[in-house]
């Protein structure tokens, strides 16, 4: 026989501990590792639930079993865990790839450096690319954006 | 206290701990560390709780696998070792992040709290091992499934399209 | 028979204005559209006229079936009688000249100033002719309504023909909303009627008048006089009318002779019962005729234009016939004003058309320019000598006969019956007019005929030529009831049994006319050269001018009109507009605001969610 109070708190203490990791980290990475807390917190409840018997809660406090009876094909709650742990998964590759790709042009995964893209932020700038592109005069027969002329693919090259 | 309240109590201690720490630690790598310690020790509450398939897929995919991304990722970054300073945010958006993050907790944990009440529950193990949830997945849960690998499969292409960058 | 004329008046010029312009591939099949169907009028509105004369009226003909309105049942009935089927025969005939005339008038192709569209051209003077007829022979308000519409718009598409040039594009868009003021009273009018008496027909109303209210009668009679005043170009609706000479000359005939200004004057003698009814409508009438007879005469005393001297005595001589039909003395009277109509329309469509033959030949409307035309073209100033005569009032001359039918209605009104004061300021006013008009006269034939041709401001002179065939000869056939119609009173049909001409007051009236046309005639003969230089040059160029009374229209109406209309379009812009620009506004000045608070900062929006989420759950904790 196992209490609920105990995996509500561990819950609702990843839960917040994950919210804080979000919330106050400046290294990407360590951001990500609270959003897997807040994740694994969902786990806890929903592994939990899936104890309760048929009718839940309500079941449960009106004095029914404690135990869960066979017969639910369903079985939801640890379906749905699985289910979360896959998200999670596909979550973290395909940040830790963003991570990656940041640090390689950028040279840092701190989220206060990297605020470019925001008009308040002190490095905001309205036109990005003005200052890269080729004087038109450069290469007169090459029209901008075509990557596949010769002239502009050897040079990338 | 019955031995299986003994059993969730050190390993839900031990993972709440780590998980605080895990986002309290001023060493990067540390951190992950402790957040390996904080899932493998959820697979044993989630294994004390009756979801033996969970508890292992736990162990598998986060323990195995998240994790060592993680470490992964945290080298290729050349994260710095030893204990550092600028791994927080300022103090005054620190301390909104502690009240963030307790208000999140007293919110969840308070009104299920008073949910359940002294509700005790007695978790049946037979319906946490793999056959019946294989059943479940592949009869009824098919089709979430499938999306699910299709989810899986954009993940993998997305990341690695995203993390061999623009080739010209 | 008198009833399949009776429709076949109405019908044929509108199905000849239809296939006109649907089905004539060339100018010469447009023509030929046009004149069937004014010939086919014309043998139709003579049948009926015929079967009237012999046959007796046929006071209902279901024209259009019935329309249940909910307040009753609207019967689109047309009648047949004297007065109809003559005021008809006479349209017919005018029509018909100014069809078979047009071929000729408007042969080409026109300028590129000033194209001619021929087959729109032919349709719309047929339609104008259906229109006139159907007015001419409802025996419905609202079809009468539908009728009166008709012209209004045909006359703004005649007199914009030449839409190329600035001028008539101005005189077409005056002609209708001038008419159009007026037309607002008939139409209020109708609907008083319809609300009080629930009915339109006519011929119920006109039995219903006496028991009626009062002043709904009187209200109705008012607002409907509006719409003649402004139809028959009344003082102080007038002005549309002289401007309309823009349009091409047979269509100033069509208008003046026979279709739109008799309109207002026919729709008063139909209704006439109904203004007996109504206190003082007549006395108006009779006042704004008085005053727009001799006012218009004067006015074309003025004027070096020969078109514009006809428009204005068009307004005069049709308020002879207002004054005709206002000092009657009993419902059924309007015998003075009806004959002077059909005489007029033959006269004038004359006059009207022997001014297009002059401006043919020497390419401008001014009389000036015209000069020696008796020597030029004997056949056509006889012709212009015959139609002047009768304007006069000379006789034999079909105008002698109504004018004196006219003055003797006034005469008998004011000595022997209750005409009282207005009578005699018709009365009065009458004869100064027959003076005036004669002066007028005797001034444009002495003018056109004798006088001597001034240079053309181009230099060279203009040749003589022959006129077209079918431009003279519908000359001649008008210049029959221009001279002899007045032998109608021999025989006369019903409506005209009202007409009498009393010996004194004929001879009076010749006597002024005569002598007004032996003044203007003469002093070219002592070494004058123009009547109109005895005035005053400042006078002249206030009568050449109408009075000015269209800068008073423009300070009293246009200008405060454009007023309202800025302030209109400056609330519009100000006021409604503001509320569109106040929002794009705010959503400018709360986007400029909130995008600050795109920082940049991952960690600073994820607050934003956790911050949502937790006013979320708090409030589904506050509110279960």
């Amino acid at each position: 026989m196992i209490h609920l109070a105990g995996p509500v708190v561990l819950a609702a203490a990843l839960a917040g501990a994950g919210v804080y990791g979000l919330l106050a980290r400046r290294n990407a990475v360590l951001v990500l590792i609270g959003a897997e807390l807040l994740l694994n917190a969902v786990n806890v409840l929903l592994v939990t639930a899936g104890t309760l018997p048929a009718g839940g809660l309500a079941a449960l406090s009106a004095g029914g079993p404690a135990r869960a009876t066979a017969g639910d094909p369903l079985l939801p709650g640890p379906v749905l865990a699985i289910v979360v742990i896959t998200i999670a998964a596909a979550e973290i590759g395909l940040a830790l790839a963003v991570v990656l790709l940041t640090f390689r042009q950028r040279g840092t995964s701190d989220l206060t450096e990297l605020r470019e893209l925001g008009e308040g932020s002190p490095t905001y700038d309205e036109h990005p690319d003005a200052g890269e592109l080729p004087p038109p005069a450069s290469a007169p027969e090459t029209p901008p954006g075509d990557d596949r002329t010769p002239s502009a693919a050897g040079a990338v090259r | 206290m019955s031995g299986a309240e003994l059993l969730f109590a050190a390993f839900g201690l031990l993972a709440a701990t780590a998980a605080f720490l895990a986002v309290g630690s001023r060493h990067v790598v540390h951190a992950a560390l402790w957040l390996v310690v904080a899932l493998g020790s959820l697979a044993g509450v989630y294994l004390v709780l009756g979801a033996e398939i969970v508890a292992l897929v736990q162990l598998l995919v986060y323990v195995g696998a998240v994790v060592v991304l993680v470490l992964f990722a945290l080298m290729m970054t050349r994260a710095p070792i030893g204990i550092r300073d600028d791994l927080f945010v300022g103090k005054g958006q620190r301390l909104a992040a502690v009240l963030a993050g307790v208000a999140v907790a007293g919110l969840l944990g308070g009104t299920l709290l008073v949910a359940v009440g002294d509700a005790t529950v007695d978790p049946d193990t037979a319906r946490g091992q793999a056959e019946p949830i294989g059943r479940a997945v592949f009869a009824a849960w098919a089709l979430p499934f499938e999306l699910l690998s299709l989810l899986l499969l954009a993940a993998l292409i997305g990341a690695v399209a995203v993390s061999r960058g623009r080739q010209k | 028979m008198t009833v399949t004329a009776a429709i076949l008046t109405i019908a044929l010029p509108a199905v000849a204005a239809v296939c006109g312009l649907l089905f004539a591939r060339s100018r010469t099949a447009a023509a030929e559209w046009g004149i069937v169907g004014a010939l086919g009028a014309v043998v139709a509105s003579a049948v009926e006229a015929f079967g009237v004369a012999t046959g007796g009226s046929a006071a209902s003909i279901t024209f259009l079936g019935r329309v249940d309105l909910g307040v009753g049942t609207l019967a689109l009935d047309i009648r047949t009688d004297s007065l109809s089927s003559s005021v008809s025969l006479a349209v017919a005939v005018v029509a018909a000249c100014v069809q078979i005339y047009s071929t000729a008038y408007l042969h080409g192709e026109g300028t590129p100033e000033a194209p001619i569209r021929y087959p729109a051209y032919a349709a719309t003077v047929s339609l104008f002719t259906a229109a006139m007829m159907l007015v001419v022979h409802a025996d419905d308000l609202i079809l009468l309504l539908v009728g009166w519409e008709g012209m209004g718009i045909c006359s703004y598409l005649l007199i914009g023909h030449h839409s190329e040039r600035a001028t008539a594009r101005a005189a077409a868009v005056k002609a209708f909303l001038v008419t159009r003021a007026g037309d607002l009273g008939v139409m209020a009018a109708v609907v008083l009627l319809l609300g009080s008496a629930r009915t339109t027909s006519i011929r119920a109303l006109i039995a219903a008048a006496e028991e009626l209210p009062a002043s709904t009668v009187t209200a109705a009679a008012l607002l409907m006089l509006l719409g003649v005043i402004g139809k028959s170009a009344q003082f102080p609706l007038h002005t549309w009318l002289p401007d309309a000479m823009e349009g091409p000359t047979p269509v100033s005939a069509l208008i003046h002779a026979a279709t739109m200004v008799a309109a207002g004057v026919f729709l008063v003698a139909r209704l006439l019962p109904v203004f007996f009814a109504a206190d003082g409508a007549l006395t108006i009438a009779a006042i704004v005729a008085s005053i727009t007879m001799l006012g218009a005469a004067l006015a074309a005393l003025a004027q070096d234009d020969l078109k514009r001297l006809l428009a204005y005595s068009t307004i005069s001589q049709v308020a002879y016939m207002l004054a005709g039909v206002a000092v009657a003395q009993d419902a059924g009277e309007a015998a003075p004003g009806v004959f002077h109509l059909l005489t007029h329309a033959g006269f004038k469509a004359l006059l009207f058309l022997v001014a297009g033959c002059c401006i043919h030949l020497v390419n401008s409307n001014l009389m000036s320019r015209m000069g020696g035309m008796g020597r030029t073209q004997p056949a056509l100033m006889v012709l212009l000598g015959l139609g002047l005569a009768a304007l006069a009032g000379i006789p034999p001359f079909s105008g002698f006969w109504s004018k004196e039918a006219v003055l003797t209605a006034a005469e008998h009104a004011a000595v022997e019956g209750d005409g009282g004061l207005v009578a005699w300021i018709v009365l009065v006013s009458g004869v100064l007019t027959a003076l005036v008009t004669g002066v007028y006269s005797g001034r444009a034939f002495s003018l056109v005929a004798f006088g001597d041709p001034a240079p053309s401001e181009d230099g060279h002179e203009t040749e003589v030529h022959r006129l077209p065939r079918a431009m003279m000869w519908p000359l001649w056939v008008l210049a029959v009831p221009t001279v002899g119609l007045g032998l109608v009173l021999l025989s006369p049909p019903d409506i005209l049994h009202g007409v009498h001409v009393s010996w004194l007051t004929a001879f009076t009236g010749t006597l002024v006319s005569l002598a007004g046309v032996g003044w203007s005639l003469t002093v070219t003969r002592i070494g004058g050269k123009d009547v109109a230089d005895a005035l005053p040059p400042g006078v002249r160029a206030f009568l050449r001018d109408g009075y000015r009374l269209d800068d008073v229209q423009d300070a009293l109406v246009v200008r405060p009109y454009r007023a309202l209309a800025r302030l209109a379009h400056a609330g519009d812009q100000e006021v409604v507009d503001f509320y569109p620009r106040g929002s794009v506004t705010v959503a400018r000045w709360a986007g400029l605001k909130l995008r600050r608070l795109q920082a940049g900062m991952a960690n600073g929006y994820v607050a934003w969610v956790v911050l949502g989420a937790v006013a979320a759950g708090l409030a589904g904790v506050v509110l279960s």
